[in-house]
């Protein structure tokens, strides 16, 4: 058997077929009601199983060469107990019965109150279909990948003579995910994943800027027919030129006005942190009790919902067996809720929003954010860079970081324009945005028409577990932020 | 079980049968266990061993690279031919290659990287270390009015790596941590704040009790904070910011970042880039340090490598490869995942101890901001410039006066590294890169 072709188990594309665990795991539904069982042998109140089959790849492209080609297999199992609130975990990538039974000991060692728990008869759970990939990427040929990449550089160094080093990245995933409980719940999914990343340097006299651009989502080389490569090459080159000829960033407060698309990461990190409700259920956020406030000025309506199909942030299933919905976080400024996993919607006595995510297998699930998003407003994005006389326009951002108890963030801005007498003018560079998260959204006082999913590069990281998300905005005008540029005034 | 070294040059020599140029084999072998506590109770608990194996090959100037869990006979043969396949798509460098012959080889002095007490610690003293920290916290002062929880976190690692060139080497280590984190609260405003511990040895780690104290005195730090308007003044920079200044170095310093021009060093190699008091060393061979290792993750023999010497730019950090591209021997500094190429990377990465106590700092300061955190994001590697979020305290005549939030620091990082006045002589090793105090004048803070 090659790498190159399909795995003989073959990958189930549409609506899975009700035997990826018999297939891949090699494994019935007794054998995995057995493991239940063993892992509430020591009593607890709970416990599920959640198998992972992992195949991945990377292609890199540096100096015009495909400089490395790697591809991983991963494959294991994660068995949790839960004792009330209390949370026993272990996980096992030898999937012989001895080591995976050795596991659902280890995991279940956390109940000790002898409680017998009766498991339930496995039955196969219906979950959406928002991926239907064709092919996934993985299994593709790899001279269609190579493909994708040489494309790239080529019309990256086509598009100016200014750039001098081209690198791009393209990887892709599938992941092949079986689960069952203790409560019956018996699912599987399919998870496709694709991000192409293309980095340039471009280089005038001294003076160099690294531009970057990038998308994907749950799609297979399908994507590109969406966005080609040429065109995420010349949009890295073009913002390498742009932060050439950029200014300084002027630093202390003024109005921003947000670009629609990726500035939903100011959303993701200033408010969707905070909602998680495993921070809320024990009062670590400045969020918390505040269900029925006003937290945001009345032109805001938060969401969050894995839904969109092909969104990197979405999911057929959450990764505890619960369908994700469209989550109104925050309507017309007034706090709704919380982002649950199984755990916090328990203790808080609450519906699941199906947010119960985890990285892999190796991981427990924790209250994760899908795609979020700010839901459009009336105003017309032009009327609202007019309505500045002096501030700043942020298109682009290369990352965020929140502190959940005072919500305070910070962002750093990659693409931003100054905005004199209500017209985008100068690019500046070397910008960050900082505030507070509930002080910023109460000072939004204008929400576009143009609501834009930002395309699929985010990657959002909690206690050392990555999940990809997706976020969203219109364009969206700040009454005031402070700008943090490396200009003192 | 086969001895995993064989295993391994058993695997890179069947590779080279079946038409690879060379080949390397790298498998990590650990046990894990963390657990959380909070408010006294056991909230998690994740214990777990697993394996992983890599294989590298190399053919005809290209490189591929595949990775598995599975060790059994089949699933390595699987991966043998299709790691040959796989290498078919990548171009020719004639750079690729294993490390020179001569640079292959494991560090012969004992750096006491495992703890044998480790394994003697049973689950339920590992909780009363979690729960003592959080307790000591909680217990510290009435406005601590509430806990995100203490950790305890130990790991015993066992790498083996063998390669077609004969070296064939294996290492383990252990390593442990404990910390909390607290949440202060006055006016109605709430900060949090906590403080973790880690080595190599169990004895080495702070006691339960400091770093309880430890974490409720940071938070409570924050109390009452507010912005500054925007300034140029002197900052003193705690040992975990001038670890974050420190870090955009090391990147900067990769032989990588050099050779893809992505950095602010590049033809800066012996120029005066910081003041001269100013020495960087990155030391893999330190004695029990967190990032020591025998060999790096090509099997290069560990060593020192100065960076920085009295404010001298003399090294960058370098593995097999880009150090071919940049006409310098490999520095040791390859690190890699199982699965993934080796990177260059960082061991024990420190700017040397001056003599000042802290306390002497602040007081020949004078007035100027205490930079005790830095948000991550905002710094532009290809020019150095940097604009971070960061939260600190404000002092006048060397003693805190208010917390300061919601500012960013800004400059360039070398005039920074130039204008670094004073340090201190408090190095601690709780992290791979590390820092003691240090003060730097005119940085920009940026407020309202």
């Amino acid at each position: 058997m090659g790498a190159l072709q399909r795995p003989p188990f073959g990958v189930e594309t549409g609506p899975p077929s009700p035997n990826l665990a018999e297939r891949i795991f090699s494994l019935d539904q007794t054998l995995l009601r057995r493991l239940i069982e063993v892992a509430l042998s020591a009593g607890g109140t709970y416990a599920d199983l959640f198998f992972e089959h992992r195949v991945a790849s990377h292609l890199y492209l540096e100096d015009d060469l495909i400089k490395n080609a790697s591809r991983n297999v991963d494959r294991g199992v994660g068995i949790r107990v839960l004792c009330g609130d209390q949370v026993g975990f272990a996980y096992s990538d030898d999937l012989t019965w001895e080591a995976m039974a050795r596991a659902a000991r280890t995991a279940g060692a956390i109940a000790s109150d002898g409680r017998k728990v009766t498991v339930a008869d496995l039955g196969h759970k219906g979950i959406l279909n928002l991926y239907p990939v064709v092919e996934p990427a993985v299994f593709a040929e790899l001279s269609q990948k190579v493909d994708v990449l040489q494309r790239a550089n080529a019309a990256a160094r086509d598009h100016s003579t200014l750039v001098h080093r081209v690198t791009a990245h393209l990887r892709d995933e599938v992941r092949q995910l079986v689960f069952a409980n203790s409560e019956g719940v018996m699912w599987q999914d399919i998870q496709p994943l694709l991000r192409f990343d293309i980095s340039a340097l471009a280089q005038r006299g001294t003076d160099r800027e690294n531009g970057y651009a990038g998308g994907g989502g749950r799609y297979g080389l399908e994507y590109f027919d969406i966005r080609s490569p040429e065109d995420l090459a010349r949009d890295a080159v073009d913002l390498a030129l742009l932060n050439l000829d950029a200014r300084e960033a002027p630093a202390g407060e003024m109005p921003v006005v947000l670009g629609a698309g990726d500035s939903g990461i100011l959303l993701h990190e200033a408010v969707g942190h905070g909602l998680e409700a495993d921070f809320n259920r024990k009062g670590l956020s400045n969020y918390s009790g505040r269900v029925g406030h006003r937290v945001a000025s009345e032109l805001c309506t938060v969401v969050d919902a894995g839904l969109a199909p092909g969104s990197r942030g979405s999911i057929n299933v959450d990764d505890e067996g619960n369908i994700p919905d469209e989550t109104h976080l925050i309507q017309d400024g007034i706090l709704q809720g919380y982002l649950h996993d199984r755990l916090s919607a328990e203790i808080m006595g609450v519906g699941l929003t199906g947010n119960g995510r985890r990285d892999s297998y190796s991981s427990i699930p924790l209250p994760r954010m899908t795609n979020t998003y700010l839901l459009p407003g009336q105003d017309d994005p032009d009327d609202i860079v007019k309505s500045v006389k002096f501030g700043l326009y942020a298109k682009r951002f290369g990352g965020g970081q929140v502190d959940i108890t005072k919500g305070d963030y910070v962002f750093s801005i990659t693409e931003g324009y100054l905005i004199e007498d209500g017209r985008i003018t100068a690019p500046v560079r070397n910008l960050t945005l900082i505030g507070n998260g509930p002080e910023s959204m109460n000072h939004i006082t204008m929400v576009g028409n143009d609501l834009r999913h930002s395309d699929g590069i985010w990657t959002c990281g909690k206690h050392g577990q990555m999940v990809p998300v997706g976020v969203g905005m219109p364009t969206v005008k700040v009454r005031q932020m402070t700008v943090g540029g490396t200009k003192a005034s | 079980m086969l001895d995993r070294r064989d295993f391994a040059a058993d695997i890179a020599a069947r590779a080279v049968q079946m038409g690879a140029d060379s080949a390397e084999v790298y498998i990590v072998d650990s046990q894990a266990l963390s657990m959380e506590v909070r408010l006294g109770k056991v909230e998690t608990i994740q214990n777990a061993g697993s394996t992983g194996l890599g294989l590298r090959v190399l053919k005809g100037g290209a490189s591929a690279l595949t990775s598995t869990r599975d060790l059994g006979l089949s699933s390595v043969e699987g991966l043998l031919s299709d790691t040959l396949e796989l290498v078919k798509v990548t171009d020719t460098d004639g750079d690729i290659g294993l490390p020179a012959k001569k640079d292959l080889g494991s560090l012969e002095a004992d750096l006491d990287l495992c703890d044998p007490a480790l394994a003697e610690l049973s689950l339920e003293a590992r909780k009363d270390l979690a729960r003592e920290a959080e307790a000591a916290g909680l217990e510290a002062d009435p406005r601590i009015t509430n806990s995100s929880g203490a950790f305890w976190r130990d790991r015993h690692t066992r790498i083996t790596l063998a390669n077609s060139a004969g070296f064939v080497g294996s290492y383990e280590g252990t390593s442990a941590a404990l910390g909390t984190s607290l949440i202060a609260e006055s006016d109605n405003v709430k900060q949090t704040d906590g403080w973790y511990t880690a080595a190599r040895h169990i004895s080495k780690l702070e006691a339960p009790t400091a770093v309880g104290k430890r974490a409720a005195q940071r938070a409570l730090q924050k109390l009452g904070a507010r912005s500054v308007s925007p300034r140029t003044t002197t900052a003193v920079f705690h040992p975990d910011t001038a670890a974050d200044l420190l870090k955009i170095l090391a990147g900067a310093a990769s032989a990588a970042s050099i050779h893809r021009k992505t950095s602010f060093l590049v033809d800066r190699l012996n120029t005066d880039i910081a003041a001269p008091s100013v020495t960087v060393v990155d030391d893999a061979t330190l004695f029990q340090g967190l990032r020591s290792r025998p060999f790096d993750g090509e099997g290069v023999r560990s060593r020192r490598t100065p960076l920085i010497d009295g404010g001298r730019l003399t090294g960058y950090l370098a593995d097999a490869y880009y150090g071919r591209k940049l006409g310098l021997t490999s520095t040791a500094s390859a690190q890699r995942p199982f699965c993934g190429p080796p990177e260059v990377g960082h061991s024990n990465l420190m700017l040397l101890p001056g003599t000042h106590s802290p306390d002497e700092i602040f007081k020949a300061v004078g007035t100027g901001l205490y930079v005790t955190r830095l948000y991550w994001v905002g710094i532009n590697p290809v020019t150095g410039d940097l604009s971070r979020g960061a939260e600190g305290v404000w002092f006048e005549d060397g003693e805190l006066t208010h917390a300061v939030q919601e500012i960013t620091v800004a400059g360039n990082i070398l005039d920074m590294f130039k204008n670094i006045s004073m340090i201190g002589n408090d190095l601690n090793f709780r992290s791979a890169i590390t820092s003691p105090t240090i003060a730097i004048t005119d940085v920009v803070v940026g407020g309202r």
